[in-house]
């Protein structure tokens, strides 16, 4: 127990301030996951013909792609085209993009083909009258769904939403491959210093699941919140 | 986008094709053999064995897989004495083992809450009827309710195989270099981004044919 406390020789602290890394990098993800997986389903739902296959198959291809892999590509990516913009304007430069940045703007992406799909169907769960009443209050596209549409689907996607934050937060535990400081690395310096190996990697199994059970809890409290209007009174 | 990239590098890129796909049949099988007792332990009228299984649910779900991947590899080495009695060591000194072992708990705790939810699904007059013919336990579950939940359970396996796919590319972290391994390599050699690209092709064919053959499956072998 003392290997994962405060004092002398225990690594609380570092342990710790992975797991706020971890937390960092989910958060960052998410808005930024919602906000394109938005927009991907509206455009899988409009009416041109480009539009919805260019954003179906991007769906398809974040789906179908490691996450990992997307992660590299965003790190290496965004690094190679700073450093080659850079040399165009004849500046030397070695810097390359925070891991942080890079992996919470990868796992967006993958987040939101995912959340297309939940979108979707919460889009597809709202009855057609809603968006003729809209019309015919003369709202303009853009408000008919900031006010009418999206308060109703919000709540038809949140389970949905709710398993993806879950797996994003797994998902999370990659970034440490890019040398991120989240709660994975930090557990593996921890290892290389100690060797106590399955002491801290169950240590490390417990607190991200400490971590999606807290989520499951807010969720279900969320879940219950939004759709307070359906409960019966007896 | 030049393929001299690919078509130089193409030897070492079929061979993380070919340990991909290694990984993820045998996981794939693995876990379809750990799904059975913990299906059980789930639908069990005894509490024991339900939090049991709902444990290992909990546990496998809640964690990473690169976690759990880590803690079987290296935490393994610990108990060196202990399997080395057991006489199954020469295993857990294997990064492939390892891997395929992280996977296939891993897939098992996913595939059987699945099950799960398949044979939830069917109307209790199922096993009513069944019962009413005098089938046996085996008979009901292997004539009447299993036909059916495979089923309802075949588009969600479908899913759970692509993400095993995917979740294969992380055994770079224990030393074994799949597909997604042997491109990190080539990309650390030649610092061309390009071969991110091509691998993404790589796996958005091998995942569409996956889903192919899923709903090829569907719609030909369980039309009922």
């Amino acid at each position: 127990m003392e290997l994962v406390g405060f004092g002398a020789g225990g690594w609380g602290g570092s342990l710790l301030s992975g797991l706020f890394v971890t937390m960092e990098v989910a958060i960052l993800a998410l808005p930024l996951g919602l906000f394109f997986g938005l927009m991907i389903a509206l455009g899988r739902r409009s009416k041109s013909r480009l539009l919805r296959t260019a954003s179906a198959g991007y769906a398809n291809a974040f789906q179908a792609i490691p996450e990992l892999l997307t992660i590299f590509a965003i790190y290496h990516g965004c690094s190679h085209l700073i450093q080659l913009s850079m040399s165009e304007l004849d500046v030397q430069t070695s810097w390359t993009i925070p891991g942080v940045a890079a992996g919470s703007f990868a796992l967006s992406l993958v987040f939101a083909a995912y959340s297309s799909e939940i979108w979707m169907g919460a889009l597809a769960g709202i009855g057609r009258g809603q968006y003729e009443a809209a019309m015919s209050l003369g709202l303009p596209g853009i408000a008919s769904l900031r006010i009418v549409i999206l308060p109703q689907a919000f709540r038809l996607a949140l389970p949905g939403l709710g398993n993806l934050w879950i797996i994003l937060l797994k998902d999370t535990a990659l970034v440490s491959l890019i040398s991120v400081s989240d709660f994975m690395r930090e557990v593996n310096l921890a290892v290389a210093a100690t060797h106590r190996y399955f002491a801290l990697y169950l240590f490390a199994c417990l607190g991200y699941i400490l971590l999606t059970k807290i989520s499951e809890f807010v969720l279900e409290r969320l879940n219950l919140r939004a759709s307070r209007h359906l409960v019966r009174v007896a | 986008m030049d393929t001299s990239l690919v078509i130089e590098n193409a030897g070492r890129l079929y061979d993380g094709f070919k340990l991909t796909l290694g990984l993820v049949g045998l996981s794939a099988i693995c876990a379809a053999l750990i799904t059975v007792p913990l299906v059980l332990g789930l639908r069990s009228k005894a509490w024991a064995p339900r939090v049991v299984s709902q444990t290992y649910l909990t546990f496998f779900r809640g964690s990473p897989l690169l976690a759990q991947l880590f803690l079987l590899y290296y935490g393994s080495g610990q108990f060196r004495p202990l399997l080395e009695g057991l006489g199954v060591w020469w295993l857990f000194r294997d990064a492939f083992f390892c891997s395929v072992l992280a996977f296939a708990l891993n897939s098992a705790a996913y595939t059987a809450a699945l099950v799960k939810g398949a044979i939830d699904a069917l109307p209790e007059g199922q096993w009513e009827a069944a019962a009413a013919l005098g089938l046996g336990w085996v008979a009901t579950l292997r004539k009447v309710i299993m036909p059916q939940a495979i089923r309802g359970a075949l588009p969600g396996y479908g899913n759970e195989i692509v993400l095993l796919i995917k979740a294969s590319s992380i055994t770079m972290a224990v030393t074994l270099y799949e597909l997604l391994g042997v491109v990190k390599v080539v990309y650390s050699r030649t610092f061309d981004i390009s071969i991110y690209i091509w691998a993404a092709l790589i796996y958005i064919v091998i995942v569409s044919s996956v889903r192919v053959a899923f709903r090829v499956l569907e719609q030909s072998f369980f039309r009922w």
